[in-house]
């Protein structure tokens, strides 16, 4: 019973929202730090139906904060250093006091109870509440508001260009003792995330991972996203679907009936909606069918064998999302080619810019766009390597400023390395897969990948073997081939393509690729199971005639395979077939 | 609440150590003086402040901040007047409470004008003052461990420190807290205080007629809490028995005009004592001497316990800003333990408009009742304890 549980809890990095809740005049002569905490506190009272304009002496606040409003304080010592202290300004002394982070909330929220501010550095908040314990005990307070608020300065900011996790947060707390019940959590901190550059950070990953993963919005942009990549993959509506402001009904207008089933099946899939979904409130439907299961269902491209469902819960895609993001802590915008329906780009271009509280903006991957007018210092990119290939055939130039990240399809170095000649400041690759989410990344080429602190590696003989998901009872096989490189880090040789059977037999297309590689005329090849037998797409070299040698590729297959493991059908072509993304498809 | 204190230890201008203070509190021989050597200011010739001893601050160790140094010294005398030291320690779970204002905060001049100049100059000042944390500090110095908190209500603090701490202890969340508060005079405050234009060029005045504004100190007071059951039957310095804090949500540097916050507190602090206002012997104010202050606590202490008497300390100490709270426990102590409370120095001519005189001269007053201690910080917060001596019955 006297367990500290959290009614309500909020967290922001950015305070434009507080229009909403009080003239600006009032907000004037309010630092950012103050203006966070203040957004933070009003939306938890807005949530609890908390009367803002009564008098309440029965809601403790305690401030937690590592480092206090040091903004403030380097502004005054500025105003010493630069016009001298008969010069100085006083109103930058008063607001450098750790207390006027309080004084803000409690002014204009009302609050007459108790109030403390706790600087105890990286473990402000964890500290914080003891104390809001101990008032509950007491009975000084029916509940406890507790903030944990830091800002990064310019003095850490630069000088720890490469540590620090640049993000000015608050994250807000209203705690009780009240029983336990839907819409209460438990406290559990992990007091494994210390962090003097950024103290707070253990508070605001936290609240992060309270929040709802998907708001209402959220939805109707992955439905968005699903239909028009339905759309284009069927080739219906091509140009029209690039058309951003569509919405779904536009979307869903003059289509056949047959691609309204497969369209509503899969979202029916992804959300894992219980019932049959309906036109007239697809959003809704789905956002309903999202909150009752709390996970969403990804769809893999099936470029290693069967398309497979994948399903994520809530948590554990929040963690992956805190720990990418840190990868990421300077940028000012997102723009994404990728998807939010994919597992890529729901994590990038839809989770991670809420978490870091950047504006995103998405855009289809043509290379037709004016890309030098839409990218911009300080963007981050998030792409894959076919849409990079496209950037290259169209010799484009970075902007200076511009980051890249991509997923492992894998990425070419030599596509790195010309990214980077192209202006780009930085390319981090990400691997992973729909089933697993990301898994390990890399900033620079020819070196090894590093795994997320989320994974654990499981060795065998010197190699990963299986990766699990820490402090979770996931567990993989490594989807790769890989080579050790030291302790969590590895390099990539090659993909480890499940089996699959035909006639009761184990066979492996890329064995299958690969003996067909082995022919001097074939250039590039892809092999993939057809109902009972596996097929292959082969792509003949420059001058080659599919005539004068596939009678000869039947013999090379006959000679070196056994009956299951030869493709039933070989169909040629110019390229192998590949998806909008650069994944290799079916044909 | 009846959290014992079995030791404390203390230092500011009064002396080095709580037989020093004991003394000079009641002979009063001491004048705040011009501090030029220890910062880089123009106004350090013309504002004075009051300084702990040049043979403490000789005593810095070079690694730690004169805070810290206070904070240690204090300490040492607390855990010796206890009877305690770090293996005793050990066997207990412990808690570090610590008050300040100016320990936590980015106040390294010297080094931000360097950095300013040339961002390659040695980053350890700031590496230290990321890792550091007063209360953290102290259960590394004693090789603890044990919840740590370091609280920032800046001139309340010290008060907070303390009534925080002995309230964990009530709600056994420790059975042995380290509690108190510390703060240097430092180039920040002293030039921020002045720019407030709520610094006084002479000695403060607190409740004169003529007060206009603070002269700003140092030092620090620590106390040993302990629960009656950590060690039965030990002899005690002194009880917490009551806390009350709470915030005015009014103003950075002004009281609410009415008190509505200090009145607050002293409606939580005196039931949780469970005292009535007959067994308080003599209020401890903040008595800044700046003009607000004294007027708000007049208008609450004539409201809520009128007819007890009142001194103020900031004659003879200063406002050491965090660490004044401590302080001022710990002369409460003094004055309980010595059955008698200090005159107000600087005191001279009555205010009218405030209709409170505080104590005139040194006097005897009942052992066995209780004190009050005030303390009102920038950002409207309050905070009180109600503070029984050695022989409160």
């Amino acid at each position: 019973m006297n367990e500290l549980s959290i009614k309500s809890s909020s967290f922001s990095s950015n305070s434009q929202g507080l229009s909403e809740f009080f003239d600006i005049k009032k907000l004037r002569r309010i630092d950012e730090l103050s203006k966070l905490s203040l957004l933070c506190a009003a939306e938890i009272f807005k949530k609890e139906n908390i009367d803002f304009a009564k008098e309440k002496d029965d809601i403790g606040l305690i401030i937690a904060t590592g480092r206090g409003p040091i903004k403030q304080t380097c502004n005054f010592m500025d105003s010493i250093i630069d016009v001298g202290e008969i010069l100085s300004s006083p109103l930058s002394f008063s607001a450098s006091v750790h207390n006027s982070i309080g004084l803000t909330i409690t002014s204009l929220l009302n609050l007459r109870g108790p109030c403390l501010t706790i600087s105890q550095g990286a473990t402000s908040f964890a500290s914080a509440l003891i104390t809001a314990q101990s008032w509950l005990l007491s009975k000084r307070a029916k509940s406890v508001l507790v903030g944990a608020v830091d800002e990064v300065f310019t003095v850490t900011s630069k000088a720890f260009e490469e540590q620090t996790f640049k993000k000015n947060c608050a994250a807000f707390f209203l705690l009780t003792f009240a029983p336990s019940s839907d819409r209460q959590e438990k406290l559990a901190l992990q007091h494994d995330k210390i962090d003097n550059l950024n103290p707070s950070l253990e508070a605001f990953d936290f609240a992060y991972k309270l929040k709802a993963l998907l708001e209402p919005q959220d939805i109707k942009k992955i439905i968005v996203d699903f239909i028009k990549t339905y759309l284009a993959a069927n080739k219906i509506k091509v140009m029209r679907i690039f058309e951003s402001t569509q919405s779904i009904e536009e979307l869903l207008k003059d289509i056949s009936e047959a691609d309204r089933v497969h369209i509503f099946e899969g979202l029916e899939n992804m959300f894992g909606a219980k019932t049959k979904l309906s036109s007239t409130k697809l959003s809704a439907d789905c956002f309903r069918a999202f909150a009752e299961n709390n996970s969403i269902t990804f769809l893999t491209s099936g470029s290693s064998g069967k398309k497979k469902t994948c399903t994520h819960i809530s948590s554990m895609i929040k963690e992956e999302v805190i720990g990418v993001s840190k990868l990421f802590a300077d940028i000012k915008r997102i723009v994404s080619v990728a998807p939010t329906h994919h597992s890529y780009g729901f994590i990038f271009g839809l989770q991670m810019p809420k978490y870091l509280n950047v504006p995103v903006e998405s855009y289809p991957p043509l290379p037709n766009f004016k890309w030098n007018e839409i990218l911009r210092q300080g963007d981050l990119l998030i792409a894959f390597p076919l849409f990079l290939d496209y950037l290259r055939k169209l010799d484009f130039k970075f902007e200076k400023g511009i980051s890249i990240l991509t997923s492992t399809a894998p990425c070419p170095d030599m596509l790195i390395d010309d990214m980077i000649k192209r202006g780009a400041k930085s390319i981090v690759e990400v691997y992973g897969s729909s089933e697993s989410g990301a898994i390990a990344f890399r900033k620079k080429s020819g070196e090894p990948f590093s795994l997320f602190p989320f994974w654990k590696a499981e060795y065998e003989n010197g190699n990963i073997e299986k990766i699990s998901r820490r402090k979770t009872s996931l567990e993989i096989d490594f989807p790769d081939i890989m080579q050790n490189a030291g302790a969590g880090k590895f390099y990539i040789k090659g993909r480890k393509d499940g089996a699959v059977q035909v006639a009761g037999i184990n066979v492996y297309p890329s064995k299958v690729e690969n003996i067909l590689k082995q022919l001097e005329y074939v250039k590039d090849v892809s092999v993939r199971l057809r109902e009972d037998r596996l097929k292959a797409f082969v792509v003949l070299k420059s001058g080659i005639k599919k005539e004068d040698v596939e009678k000869e590729i039947y013999k090379h297959l006959n000679a070196t395979l056994c009956t299951p493991e030869i493709p039933k059908n070989i169909t040629f072509g110019d390229a192998v077939p590949v998806n909008q993304y650069g994944k290799k498809t079916d044909w | 609440m009846k959290t014992i204190i079995s030791g404390f230890g203390c230092l500011c201008s009064l002396g080095d150590n709580v037989n020093q203070i004991t003394k000079n509190l009641y002979e009063q021989n001491v004048e705040p003086s011009f501090i030029t050597d220890r910062f880089d200011s123009s106004y350090t010739s013309e504002y004075p402040a009051f300084e702990v001893s040049k043979d403490i601050l000789r005593q810095k160790k070079a690694d730690e901040s004169y805070s810290f140094l206070f904070l240690r010294k204090a300490l040492d005398e607390a855990l010796k007047a206890a009877g305690l030291d770090e293996k005793e320690l050990k066997k207990f779970r412990v808690g570090v409470c610590i008050g300040t204002s100016v320990d936590v905060s980015f106040n390294c001049f010297d080094f931000y004008k360097s950095w300013r100049k040339d961002n390659n100059v040695s980053l350890d000042p700031l590496k230290k003052y990321l890792a550091y944390s007063p209360a953290q500090e102290i259960l590394n110095f004693l090789s603890l461990d044990g919840i740590a908190q370091t609280i920032v209500t800046a001139c309340a603090s010290g008060t907070d420190a303390l009534g925080t701490a002995a309230e964990w202890i009530k709600n056994d969340l420790c059975d042995i807290a380290i509690a108190g508060a510390a703060d240097e005079l430092n180039l920040i405050p002293f030039t921020g205080f002045i720019k407030l234009m709520i610094a006084s060029k002479k000695p403060c005045r607190p409740f004169d007629k003529n007060r206009n504004g603070i002269n700003l100190g140092e030092g620090a007071g620590v106390f040993i809490l302990e629960s009656e059951n950590a060690r039965g039957g030990i002899k005690k310095a002194g009880t917490v028995l009551g806390y009350g804090t709470a915030c005015d949500g009014y103003h950075i540097t002004s009281p609410h005009p009415q008190g509505r916050g200090l009145t607050k507190a002293l409606n939580f602090a005196l039931p949780q004592a469970a005292i009535s206002p007959d067994k308080i012997s003599f209020i401890n104010a903040h008595g800044t001497a700046s003009i607000d202050n004294d007027a708000v606590e007049a208008k609450v202490f004539n409201s809520l316990l009128k007819g007890i008497p009142v001194n103020a300390t900031k004659g003879l100490t200063g406002h050491a800003l965090g660490a004044a709270g401590a302080i001022e426990a710990c002369l409460s102590l003094i004055a309980l333990n010595t059955a008698k409370v200090p005159k107000t120095k600087n005191f001279k001519t009555i205010d009218d408009n405030l209709d409170l005189v505080p104590t005139t001269q040194n006097i005897n007053i009942d052992p066995t009742k209780a004190a009050v201690s005030t303390s009102l910080s920038f950002g409207g917060c309050n905070s009180v304890l109600i503070l029984g001596g050695k022989n409160y019955e």
